[in-house]
């Protein structure tokens, strides 16, 4: 019965039209996983299995009176724990909102709900979504489903084992510096940042606003092309989402690559990258030109200054953002005798260590004398960040690299030293600066069996063509079918 | 450069506690942190315009018409203390 929690979105809907299973099934499948698994994995924030069973069983009603099913209709999705869900205790990895129960729903989330999806928990995550390991949540790691002494990446760690694991056939994540690729790389599944702007933002609990992309994590890259034609799309509540018409992604699936032309950047293959990971990726791109595309070498200097660009940015940002979380309207309140006691109590209780250092950051860049010397040249890095990628766009259609420059470190490893654990963000971040979107698809495994993914980058509002070379690549090889034994 | 009464200034504009047995260990890390961006100086910045928004969209406005949202009850559900529909807190003074 477990059996069909192993199934893609795709798989499942076919059955459910046909009716092979049904909503409840297909629903029980998957709380058993959760039941079974998520104990030693620790995937899970909050799960929600009464009203999860409830939601099938209308679901199945609906089914049996012949109501039209769409492609998310009955599927169990895990959204990351940054998603408001209104009802459903959202934590965002966090002390501060360890009992917060929203009055409303994500936009994201009300999508998926009105085409009939089916959330059957929240997933763990950095606190905040700051990190790359999952090692910040209050609520302890997550482990990944390949090794459980080793991080499954973060910040959607979470996310990106549930579905790993099966349990769940999907979830959505948050990018803001690499926090869907990277660890959908390291648990080997798909992971797509979409385009900033292309998903709304409204009811996502806000991290770095110029940076942050919600996005779909899943078993293959149909099922990806599926989600984001769920959740893409101009809302009115998000002034930063864009009002572009949204295609059908799954229509760029299937079709040859033979014209492309694929940009290989030199600064993505540094000595920092592990032997392993440029055994793998060099090995996928081969496949690319296998299958007719060509591949191009290409330069992005200004990858060097990333991680001291978004490190300016994000920080200064969430120090802005994480300023509502005090005491006084929601989430944790802790004893003061005045106004002023109350913030710092509540926030020193509150937060912990990693989001605490990132709020002083970014308080100490934008505050009165460091503003110019910081903030202000990071957002000027950043122009020279975008223009490079113009540049590069230019010639090729989309960029191949790694995702991270090695595959999953052990848990507690690079947790006491920040800046290491913010190096390891290099090849991620400028994406995030610059807008554009990116995707992780599997490509292969180190010697310790430990999953490596292949970065594909491409130009504003063109995931198709990211859809395009993933599929193409991810249909020529068998990494999407490998699964983590448990 | 940044020094434990920089870390101390810091930390009371963000309103957070640093205890005196965390400081010393958070102050090294952010002078490692800020050292280390500070390799931004190595770059030619005149006549570099700053983008502080990655997608071309400049003001979106709507019309100004009032939009019914009659949520107050479940929000103030939240809150850690209120009275009626007001948000409770020590006095301010």
């Amino acid at each position: 019965m477990t059996q069909l929690a192993k199934l893609t979105i795709h798989e499942a809907h076919d059955k459910l039209k046909a009716k092979e299973i049904s909503a409840v099934e297909l629903t029980q499948a998957v709380l058993q996983n959760i039941e079974k698994n998520n104990p030693k994995l620790n995937a899970f924030i909050s799960t929600c299995p009464e009203q999860a069973l409830e939601q099938a069983q209308k679901i199945d009603a609906d089914i049996s009176r012949n109501k039209t099913i769409k492609p998310l209709t009955g599927i169990p999705l895990a959204p990351k724990d940054i998603y408001l869900t209104r009802g459903l205790r959202t934590t965002c990895g966090s002390q501060i909102l360890h009992d917060y129960i929203p009055p409303y729903h994500a936009s994201v989330i009300d999508r998926c709900l009105r085409d009939g999806a089916i959330i059957v928990g929240k997933t763990n995550m950095d606190e905040f979504a700051m990190g790359s390991s999952t090692e910040t949540s209050f609520f302890n790691p997550t482990k990944n489903a390949w090794a459980i002494d080793r991080i499954p990446g973060g910040s959607s760690g979470g996310s990106a084992v549930a579905v790993s694991a099966d349990l769940c056939l999907a979830s959505l994540g948050t990018d803001t510096g690499g926090s869907i690729r990277q660890p959908a790389s390291l648990c080997s599944v798909v992971g797509l940042k979409p385009t900033y702007g292309r998903v709304s933002r409204y009811g996502t609990i806000a991290f770095a606003s110029s940076l942050d992309s919600m996005g779909p994590i899943t078993k293959d890259v149909q099922d990806a092309a599926i989600l984001l034609n769920a959740i893409a799309g101009h809302d009115p509540k998000d002034s930063t989402s864009v009002n572009k018409p949204v295609p059908d992604y799954t229509k760029a699936l299937g079709q040859d690559i033979k014209k492309l032309k694929i940009g290989v950047p030199q600064e993505f293959f540094s000595e920092a990258i592990s032997s392993d990971v440029r055994a793998a990726v060099e090995k996928a791109i081969d496949q690319l030109k296998t299958l007719g595309a060509q591949i191009v070498p290409i330069e992005l200097p200004s990858t060097k200054y990333a991680v001291a660009t978004y490190y300016i940015i994000a920080p200064a940002e969430a120090s802005a953002n994480l300023a509502r979380f005090d005491g006084v309207r929601f989430g944790l309140r802790e004893k003061a005798a005045s106004l002023d006691e109350l913030y710092k109590n509540t926030k020193t209780k509150g937060f912990g260590t990693e989001v605490k250092r990132r709020i002083l950051m970014g308080t100490f860049v934008l505050s009165s004398g460091y503003y110019d010397a910081y903030y202000l040249k990071a957002q000027k890095v950043r122009t020279i960040i975008q223009n490079d990628f113009r540049k590069a766009f230019e010639t090729v259609d989309v960029i191949a690299g790694p995702v991270s420059p090695t595959t999953a470190f052990k848990l507690g490893e690079k947790i006491s030293d920040p800046l290491q654990m913010y190096l390891s963000d290099i090849l991620t971040l400028s994406t995030n600066l610059a807008g554009l979107p990116g995707m992780s698809v599997p490509c292969g495994f180190d010697t310790n069996t430990l999953p490596i993914g292949l970065q594909l980058i491409g130009r504003a509002f063109d995931e198709e063509t990211l859809f395009k070379v993933a599929h193409a690549y991810e249909q020529s090889t068998g990494w999407h079918k490998m699964k983590p034994g448990l | 450069m940044i020094t434990k009464s920089t870390v101390t200034y810091i930390a009371n504009l963000a309103k957070i506690n640093i205890s005196e047995k965390e400081l010393p260990e958070l102050t090294q890390q952010m002078s490692d942190i800020i050292s280390y961006v500070e390799t931004l100086n190595e770059l030619n910045l005149d006549n570099i315009e700053p983008t502080a928004h990655a997608v071309d969209t400049s003001n979106v406005f709507r019309d100004d018409v009032v939009v019914e949202k009659n949520i107050i009850k479940e929000v103030i559900k939240q809150a850690p203390q209120s009275e009626e529909t007001f948000f409770k807190v020590p006095k301010v003074l």
